[in-house]
């Protein structure tokens, strides 16, 4: 054993207490918690905005829809069954055609922000919950 | 388990594997924000504080090197930044005197020569190494207890210190002449030996 290796062993061992072991578990829990707890609130704001968004995307696509005809071309789907089944390619095309495509990218764009949003809202919501119940010793 | 699964199932909420990092490298972590700190309580809030830091950034650490020098690194920075707050050591205290360049220099100094016995009986009989190790600039504590108490090579002393292998070791045995310089009066650190 070197001689620094033999003085270092005159020092007063440094034992943590049980009581430093709890405060620092403690001290995880409640950062996990307010970590979740952030997560849970931006992801919900972010889905009401984007749900805000889609209110004021879907207007935009219905009036760009009926300016460029899309709106009267996808009725035909509908009414018209027989006529369109022979006609099947030029409709395909024509359909196509007049969609409004910067204003349906917009609502699938916020469609997907809003389905994302959810679903990490629903997952820190969950372990917010838990997060919550394990700071405040709630669970065993 | 070992420790990447622990930190993986850490960083999933398993509270069993928080406890066991905890439990396993509370006892380092606290050591050295002791000999930083100077402060029992201090060192204890460093201790907790480090951890929480650690939690928060689990998914920076990476799972092919060791955890311990990623955490005492934590816990180093934990311990400067409380050092700071407090400003209960003045600022330059908490860098070694003489800078980067008296690293050549202190790589003449001989400072591996076994220690004499009265060292060791006078360390045993009123703890003067504490109180030595206290008088140190900060760098010097951190690389002495990572090195001696911790007894982490120099390959992890430097991931812990953020600095390359060859300045550790010219810090490690800079801070061994200034403890011997203290545990031994007369014994001066900036004189070259030549034995």
């Amino acid at each position: 054993m070197g001689s620094f290796e033999r003085l270092f062993q005159t020092l007063p061992p440094t034992i943590p207490s049980p009581r430093l072991c709890e405060r620092v578990v403690d001290g995880i829990r409640q950062e996990r918690a307010r970590a979740a707890g952030t997560r849970f609130f931006a992801a919900l704001a972010v889905a009401f905005a984007s749900l805000a968004g889609m209110v004021y995307a879907v207007r935009l696509f219905a009036a760009a829809a009926y300016a460029s005809g899309f709106s009267a071309y996808a009725s035909l789907a509908f009414s018209d069954g027989g006529t369109l089944s022979a006609h099947a390619t030029a409709f395909g095309a024509s359909l196509l055609e007049s969609l409004p495509g910067p204003e349906a990218t917009l609502v699938l764009l916020l469609l997907a922000v809003l389905i994302q949003s959810v679903r990490i809202a629903a997952g820190s919501g969950a372990a917010w919950r838990l997060a919550r119940a394990s700071a405040h010793g709630l669970l065993s | 388990m070992d420790d990447a699964e622990l930190v993986a199932a850490a960083k999933d909420g398993d509270d069993a594997a928080i406890e066991a990092l905890v439990k396993k490298y509370l006892p380092p972590a606290l050591r050295l924000a002791t000999r930083l700190a100077g402060d029992a309580a201090l060192a204890e809030d460093i201790a907790q504080e480090a951890f929480v830091k650690a939690w928060r950034n689990l998914g920076k650490y990476d799972a092919a090197k060791p955890f311990a020098p990623w955490m005492l690194a934590i816990t180093r920075n934990a311990a400067l930044d409380a050092l700071r707050k407090r400003r209960a050591v003045p600022f330059s205290a908490l860098s070694p005197e003489g800078g980067e360049d008296d690293l050549d220099f202190a790589g003449t100094l001989a400072s591996e020569e076994p220690l004499p016995e009265e060292v060791f009986a006078r360390a045993e009989s009123d703890r003067t190494v504490a109180a030595a190790l206290a008088r140190l600039p900060e760098r010097d504590r951190a690389v002495l207890t990572l090195r001696y108490e911790d007894g982490l090579s120099f390959e992890d002393i430097a991931s812990v210190m953020k600095a390359p292998m060859n300045t550790v070791k010219s810090w490690h045995r800079r801070a061994q002449a200034r403890l011997r310089a203290l545990l031994i009066p007369g014994d001066n650190p900036d004189a070259p030996r030549h034995d």
